[in-house]
């Protein structure tokens, strides 16, 4: 019997009384707290006009609150997160230095700077703060502002990072938020919550954001929570398995935004290939994309699709390539990127089965350590989504246009070499589907002040209300308006 | 007690099960050992991934059971070719790919005329003695194990022994195995096992009376058809070039399984009256699993039918759930309309000739030619052949005398060895509890949400398969 507790928060409020047991059926990773259900009149914000107060809040006392927040999250200093690190060590993909390394870095996501240039870029701070004129023309003008939405957020759980991103863009949209938490980690956003607790229990953003785990799917909570009364906006992440859930109680008034799961690729040009110094610099610059936090991100490389050509003398430049890509991810910190116990077993089962096609992939490791498959013609294993835990498929292509062909809708981001790749081949990459191109070896160093999949999350989280003024008459058209010289 | 003999180890299936499970368990691990040597040495030079397996391993000779261990073939070996194969009509690379799986020389078969994975299989039929099983496809790709006739002929056997009689124990037949109709709750035709099987059954047990087989559905189960989701989904991960290359053809056959499943009322209809007819009140086999069985009892309530045949019927419903949800009444609905005969079940694979039922004390007893392994699910070492443990399975069917019968599954089993405990019911040997999962049922429920995936294709002819066969998707 597991001893983690998890904790239900409702604007403030700290709700531990409850022994409903919730989890997957391994006993270490099982964890207790209230049932929702019990709660579920607390959880709508009613009235829904007790937004306000965040709208009252200047722009730069949010920030305040924030980079406070930040400070807070000091990993040595903070129980909250040192158990939710426990638990995630056992929920998560993620090795615990890797683990560690992220809640010791969470604090950082609360960046004055960068959330500045967040709000600004993706928004426009003028619109957060107040009515912006947007149009003047003759007697009429518009005026503009984002405001705040009754959200609730269906978390994912795979990189506790984004429990923290999630409580700063909700404050930074001044949105109310109920954040659902994923069974792979149900502590992290509580942690956060807690802290908020502890640092400002009265504050307006600590009174907005409300935590719990629920099965996804318990029909008693969702058919309560999900109805235009209690939210406006719902951000989905994770695709069919939470989408699935929802989409049953959809109808106007709940705006969707799914954060769908992504995979993300690499095109690596021919110049990669001049020389042995070049491709050790680009395989290791391969690694990065690959394995940092463990393949455990949408960012992460996974199908490595290389311009070597595929006669014998390209397949043997693909093949050492792949050594050197496995070499490269053994060296890599364990700080970002570790072997884990095991792969994942669906992944481990296909590894086994390629043994008996060696004409046709060259496997490299494909243990805890990670792999490589390096593909003997010019197409991918059938089974390139499941790719985690560090394993990679290289794929040898005479011409890139095999490669760009191959991108989809679910093709997230793209680490491209050289960097001429991105003026000659952006445009078509981003027509077949890719949402983020960027230089090798630096996919997972993603800024918060950009799109994500495709979509810009922040405009769509807010409200845009939309003030005319209009100081002419429209009343001016009835005949007994008209001017008495007219009439004459 | 017959003599059995190390150089013959596919007689020994058809010893009844008072014999077979009367041998002391020394005797069998010599025997077994022994059988083992003499499989490996038979097979390594004609099986080509035998020899390459074997070679890779430094593997020169068996002496002992554990030397198998590291020459188990993991199922997915049997899907390892290239779906591009398909894709591009390349059956004869496929039917190379297969050769490196059997005994038998399929050099000389020309699979270049072949536009279809049914069209293949009724080529290997015709041509070949090997008799292709195929999976039900719905996890993404098929596999085919090769098996041969001689094993075919096996799988009868093991239909038999199932029966036989123990002491203490109901029987699981009430009449003699060639009195009682065999009921199938699937498609009559197609390219998996018990597809297979069937037309065995019924010249061997029923002297060739097709009446004595009767299907929920009269037609084919395409293989074709089976790999749609898989192929789907493959293409749409490999873009708008992917898209293209699935074959017209393909999606012909598509269409003509969903016409043919807008026909389902009338097959239900003729399948009833069959039973109506003949069999009402009278004792059957039927071979099915829960969710099928609960279909059928469906359609029997929806016909005014219930109380079909006779409580001593055999009702396999091995398999679970299948990943069905079932509500909660399901039971009663499937005695109601079966007529209360007990559902017995049963531990199995494909590349197994036959399942072992669950005995009186409700474990699955491993008969002396079907040499079970237990590793350890993360280093895949060999775990003590002793005592009592839990890992993942594996198995060798000394049957197997035309392909390599050593598997690893996918499965967690908890493996008794029968050396330090015996089962109450009084066979010798190892046997295993009932609690059965596979490794890659998800850790953490269902609720695990990640940034990181992408979906699945999803295609209405998929959704009837996991109807009408049960498979998992």
């Amino acid at each position: 019997m597991t001893g983690y507790r998890v904790p239900l928060i409702i604007r403030g409020e700290i709700i531990e009384s409850g022994e409903t047991e919730f989890g997957g059926r391994d006993p270490a990773t099982r964890f207790r707290g209230p049932d929702v259900f019990d709660h579920l009149g607390k959880l709508p914000l009613s009235p829904p006009s007790a937004i306000a107060d965040l709208h009252a809040l200047p722009f730069e006392e949010i920030l305040d609150y924030l980079v406070e927040l930040g400070a807070w999250l000091d990993f040595g200093k903070n129980a909250h997160l040192q158990e939710a690190l426990a638990l995630t060590c056992k929920t998560s993909g993620l090795g615990e230095p890797i683990l560690r390394s992220v809640y010791k870095n969470l604090g950082k996501v609360f960046d004055r700077a960068e959330m500045r240039q967040m709000a600004d870029i993706l928004i426009g701070i003028p619109f957060l703060e107040g009515w912006v004129r947007t149009r003047s023309e003759g007697a009429s003008t518009s005026y503009v502002r984002a405001f705040g939405a009754r959200a609730l957020h269906v978390i994912a759980g795979n990189v506790p990072t984004i429990s923290a991103i999630t409580v700063m863009r909700n404050a930074i949209v001044r949105s109310d938020m109920i954040v659902k938490t994923p069974s792979n980690d149900p502590l992290t956003a509580a942690a956060i919550a807690r802290t908020m607790i502890d640092m400002a229990p009265d504050h307006p953003i600590t009174r907005h954001i409300s935590v719990g785990y629920w099965k996804g799917g318990d029909e008693r909570i969702e058919s309560r929570l999900y109805q235009p009364a209690a939210v406006e906006k719902i951000v989905a992440w994770g695709g069919l398995a939470s989408v699935r859930h929802i989409s049953k109680y959809l109808q106007p008034g709940i705006d969707l935004i799914t954060l769908d799961p992504k995979l993300s690729a690499t095109i690596i040009g021919r110049e990669a290939f001049a020389d042995e110094a070049t491709m050790r610099t680009c395989a290791r610059r391969a690694a990065l994309d690959v394995a940092v936090n463990n393949q455990q991100a949408c960012l992460n490389a996974r199908v490595i699709h290389v311009e070597t050509g595929t006669d014998a003398a390209g397949l043997a430049r693909a093949n050492r390539f792949g050594e050197l890509l496995y070499e490269a991810i053994q060296l890599l910190p364990v700080t970002l990127s570790n072997p884990v116990a095991a792969l994942d077993p669906a992944l481990a089962e296909e590894m086994e089965g390629l043994r008996f096609a060696s004409a046709l992939y060259r496997r490299i490791g494909g243990d805890g350590r990670g792999g490589v498959i390096v593909s003997q013609m010019d197409e991918p294993v059938e089974f390139s989504r499941l790719l985690s835990g560090r394993v990679a498929n290289l794929v040898p292509v005479d011409s890139l246009d095999a490669a760009i062909g191959a991108v989809t809708a679910w093709t997230q981001t793209i680490g491209l070499y050289p960097d001429r790749l991105m003026h000659e081949i952006r445009d078509r990459l981003a027509i077949q589907g890719a949402q983020r191109l960027v230089t090798l070896g630096c996919a997972t160093r993603r800024t918060i002040a950009g799109p994500q999949d495709g979509i810009e999350v922040l405009r769509r989280m807010c409200k845009w209300i939309l003030n005319e003024v209009h100081s002419d008459d429209p009343t001016a058209i009835w005949p007994d308006r008209q001017q008495p010289a007219a009439a004459a | 007690m017959a003599t059995i003999s190390a150089d013959r180890p596919e007689d020994w299936i058809e010893l009844p099960q008072a014999e077979i499970y009367a041998i002391p368990l020394a005797d069998q691990q010599r025997l077994q050992r022994e059988a083992l040597r003499g499989r490996f040495a038979q097979l390594v030079d004609r099986i080509p991934m035998l020899r390459q397996l074997a070679q890779e391993q430094h593997i020169i000779e068996i002496t002992e059971i554990a030397d198998i261990a590291p020459l188990l073939v993991p199922h997915s070996a049997l899907k390892s070719y290239p779906m591009s194969f398909l894709e591009n009509g390349r059956f004869d690379r496929l039917t190379q790919w297969l050769d490196g799986f059997t005994a038998y020389d399929l050099s000389g078969v020309d699979a270049r005329g072949c536009d279809s994975i049914d069209d293949w299989l009724d080529l290997l039929d015709a041509r070949t003695d090997v008799r292709v099983m195929h999976s039900t496809g719905t996890s993404g790709k098929l596999s085919f194990l090769p098996r041969g006739i001689p094993e075919m002929h096996k799988m009868v056997s093991g239909q038999r022994r199932q029966f036989d009689p123990w002491p203490g124990e109901r029987p699981l037949l009430g009449v003699p195995i060639e009195a009682a109709p065999v009921i199938y709750t699937q498609y009559r035709h197609g390219g998996m096992a018990q597809h297979r099987l069937l037309p065995f059954l019924r010249d061997a047990l029923f002297g060739g009376d097709e009446d004595m087989i009767i299907a929920t559905n009269p037609t084919r189960f395409s293989a074709d058809v089976a790999s749609i989701s898989g192929r789907l989904r493959v293409a749409e991960s490999r873009g708008e070039a992917g898209m293209l290359k699935i074959a017209p053809r393909l999606m012909e056959r598509r269409e003509a399984f969903l016409r043919d499943q807008a026909r389902s009322g009338e097959h239900w209809d003729a399948f009833f009256d069959r039973i109506t007819g003949r069999w009402t009140g009278r004792t059957v086999s039927i071979m099915g699993h829960v969710p099928a069985l609960h279909v059928l009892a469906l359609e029997a309530g929806k016909r005014g039918l219930s109380g079909l045949f006779a409580a001593d019927s055999f009702v396999a419903a091995g398999g679970g759930m299948k990943g069905h949800d079932l509500p909660e009444s399901w039971r009663a609905t499937v005695d109601h309309a079966l007529g209360g005969a007990a559902l017995v079940e049963g531990y199995g694979m494909t590349e197994i000739v036959a399942a072992s039922r669950a005995c009186g004390s409700g474990h699955y007893h491993i008969p002396a030619w079907h040499v079970p392994f237990l590793l350890d699910p993360a280093s895949g070492e060999s775990l003590p052949r002793t005592g009592t443990a839990t890992g993942r399975y594996g198995a060798i069917d000394l049957n197997a005398s035309t392909y390599w019968a050593g598997f690893l599954t996918g499965d967690e089993v908890t493996l008794h060895w029968g050396d330090t405990e015996s089962c109450a019911c009084g066979r010798i040997g190892p046997y295993l509890d009932k609690t059965i999962r596979r490794y890659t049922e998800k850790e953490g429920g269902d609720d695990k949400i990640t940034c990181a995936g992408a979906p699945g294709a999803h295609d209405r002819a998929l959704e009837f398969i996991v109807e009408n066969t049960g498979a998992s998707a």
